[in-house]
């Protein structure tokens, strides 16, 4: 069980920062989590992901990086199940 | 049923929005049912802006009697004061500055999170 | 299966959290899982059942009857019902309940996982 951080703005930041640190985080985007700079968490070998309905509605398919994984609510669910949710949504 | 270790984080500033003193509203209601969980309270980001002495606590102040009764302190994460060039001299004396490994292993620690 | 608390702050009209916190309850009712939300602050405001608004076919306060019929539970803040003067949540739409934070801190105490939004 890793944990999972769900994480959003304003203040999804904080939970980067902390997954960044912890060699045991899974990090889901969701909202405006999409426009977090995730490049520190994929330096740090942290899997992302992000809610694929939130980043296309706001156009980013092309900018939010090919190396974090889209998923739909299905896979959001398993990996709710599977993980502890840290909250920062 | 059982009871659970709940971190409750605070992100953000106080005033403007009440989410810092319903958040303490929230712990103080997990902690009192039945099943008598347990919380750490833990400012990060620009939640540590409620840590200051001087903030006016009249609204929230009989939520962080009660916690303190239960030897709940108030933990402020280190990085997120060094980046605001926050002091320790400025805190509050019920405030305890952990480090963001310390914050790490109360996520660790946690059998549920919460953020305000 | 789990059971899934759901903490929902995000009141509807301005923010979209509360659509997220339906359509993961939506899979995971759809799963087999169990659905417990608690609403807090403006996401109180998500089952009164008088909701309009031109742009939207379906209302929140509709998804929200539609968790309840697929067995999600939904609890409501009373002080922040009534803070908002929702006067005890008598719009709400059926299978809404209004109760308290020791509801909240009872769905803490039951789900394997708590997600916020």
């Amino acid at each position: 069980m890793s944990n999972l951080y769900l994480v959003d703005q304003p203040y999804g930041g904080n939970g980067v920062n902390l997954a960044v640190q912890d060699s045991d985080a899974v990090v889901v985007l969701i909202q405006d989590g999409v426009y977090l700079d995730v490049s520190g968490l994929s330096g740090a070998g942290r899997t992302v992901y992000a809610v694929k309905r939130d980043v296309e509605r706001r156009g980013l398919e092309s900018r939010v990086p090919s190396t974090v994984k889209r998923i739909g609510f299905d896979e959001l669910v398993d990996l709710i199940e599977a993980n502890k949710v840290v909250n920062f949504a | 049923m059982g009871q659970k270790h709940v971190l409750i984080t605070f992100n953000r500033v106080p005033y403007g929005s009440i989410f810092y003193t319903e958040g303490l509203r929230a712990a103080v209601g997990v902690t009192s049912g039945i099943d008598e969980h347990t919380v750490d309270l833990l400012y990060l980001g620009d939640g540590v802006n409620f840590c200051l002495k001087d903030v006016d606590r009249t609204d929230s102040a009989r939520y962080l009697t009660t916690l303190a009764a239960q030897d709940v302190n108030l933990k402020a994460e280190k990085e997120a004061l060094q980046d605001r060039n926050i002091a320790e001299s400025e805190l509050a004396d019920d405030v305890e500055v952990v480090s963001r490994s310390q914050a790490l292993e109360l996520i660790c620690k946690a059998d549920v999170t919460i953020d305000f | 299966m789990a059971t899934i608390g759901v903490l929902l702050t995000g009141g509807p009209f301005q923010y979209e959290h509360w659509e997220t916190a339906v359509d993961i309850g939506d899979a995971a009712l759809a799963k087999g899982h169990k659905v417990k939300y608690f609403f807090y602050l403006d996401g109180v405001y998500n089952p009164v059942s008088y909701q309009t608004f031109p742009d939207l076919d379906v209302m929140p306060k509709d998804r929200v009857q539609e968790l309840v019929a697929k067995g999600a539970e939904i609890i409501a803040c009373g002080i922040c019902v009534n803070a908002r003067g929702l006067q005890g949540g008598k719009d709400y739409v059926e299978g809404a309940n209004v109760g308290g934070l020791p509801d909240f801190a009872e769905i803490v105490g039951e789900c394997d996982r708590l997600v916020t939004l």
